[in-house]
């Protein structure tokens, strides 16, 4: 650690919070701005550090963001495909989910309750969004390890490139799983997302059924 | 940052993440460059603007010279002041 960091020790562990590349570029500038709008005796204190303070997260927020898409240009087209095809898949389940979530009940009164839909919405889509997605993080770990013999766990813990079909296959899979649970919760309380909590009584209501 | 501050009377107060995020920007639009330094030590990085930055400055400055023209040829600005004659 150096002397302008030592001066500032966690405002410069809090830039540690940017991109490495961006910190990299610009970390020891913004530490030697921060210096010199202190030593301004024009300058109060109180103010810098305000600034400094609300300016900070907006800021970090905007270069992972642009770094992720940056990173994003460089994920292979089969992955963006995927996740693009997954998130479309699993639209119509938060979609539905979040009208019915306004309005009681609605969901019931509607055809998407039907057996065949609610197979189609709640159990099919995100099943074959999580497949498709897990499928292109594998094939694409497969050929990273191929290629340019990169161990498959740390392809996947690329979240730059990797984050999206990741999220779409977590979702898709955990929608799923909730859906095991359908039934026998909706045998309980008539909603198959709010309450999981009590699976003695809805194992006991299924029984009676 | 004491230009700025300066220049804007006040009204724009940026920290350094906003500053420089707003220097990376116009590096990757390459209206800026960088000034090659001589003292790896030094922390103090100076820019300038290459030929498309201060072309499109021109264009920006014609463009607000064009708008104030226009608002002298309708008579909308007080020409003591300097504002606006009228306000909604």
């Amino acid at each position: 650690m150096d002397r302008i960091s030592r001066r500032f020790p966690r405002y410069s562990a809090l830039l540690r919070l940017y991109p490495a590349r961006y910190r990299k570029e610009y970390g020891e500038q913004m530490l030697q701005t921060l210096a010199d709008m202190l030593d301004d005796p024009e300058q109060r204190k109180f103010s810098v550090w305000a600034r400094t303070a609300l300016d900070l997260p907006f800021s970090i927020i905007r270069q992972q963001i642009t770094y992720t898409g940056v990173a994003m240009t460089t994920t292979p087209n089969y992955m963006k495909y995927a996740a693009h095809i997954g998130a479309w898949m699993l639209t119509p389940f938060f979609a539905i989910i979040i009208i019915n979530s306004f309005s009681h009940q609605w969901l019931q009164r509607t055809v998407l309750w039907h057996p065949a839909f609610l197979l189609t919405w709640i159990v099919a889509l995100p099943l074959i969004a999580a497949a498709l997605n897990a499928a292109a993080l594998l094939r694409w770990a497969y050929i990273q390890r191929r290629q340019n013999h990169v161990a498959p766990l740390y392809t996947l813990a690329d979240l730059r490139r990797s984050w999206l079909a990741l999220v779409i296959t977590v979702a898709g899979i955990g929608i799923f799983s909730v859906a095991l649970w359908h039934d026998s919760v909706h045998c309980v309380t008539g909603n198959p997302i709010r309450e999981l909590h009590n699976p003695h009584q809805t194992l006991h209501c299924i029984q009676q059924r | 940052m004491q230009q700025i501050d300066h220049d804007s009377s006040g009204k724009l107060k940026l920290g350094p993440g906003a500053l420089y995020g707003a220097i990376k920007q116009l590096r990757e639009e390459n209206f800026i460059e960088e000034l090659p330094f001589e003292d790896e030590r030094e922390r103090r990085r100076y820019y300038r603007l290459t030929r498309k930055g201060l072309n499109r400055l021109n264009a920006e400055l014609e463009y607000y010279q064009d708008t104030i023209r226009l608002a002298q040829e309708r008579n909308l600005l007080d020409h003591a002041t300097g504002t606006l004659k009228w306000t909604a």
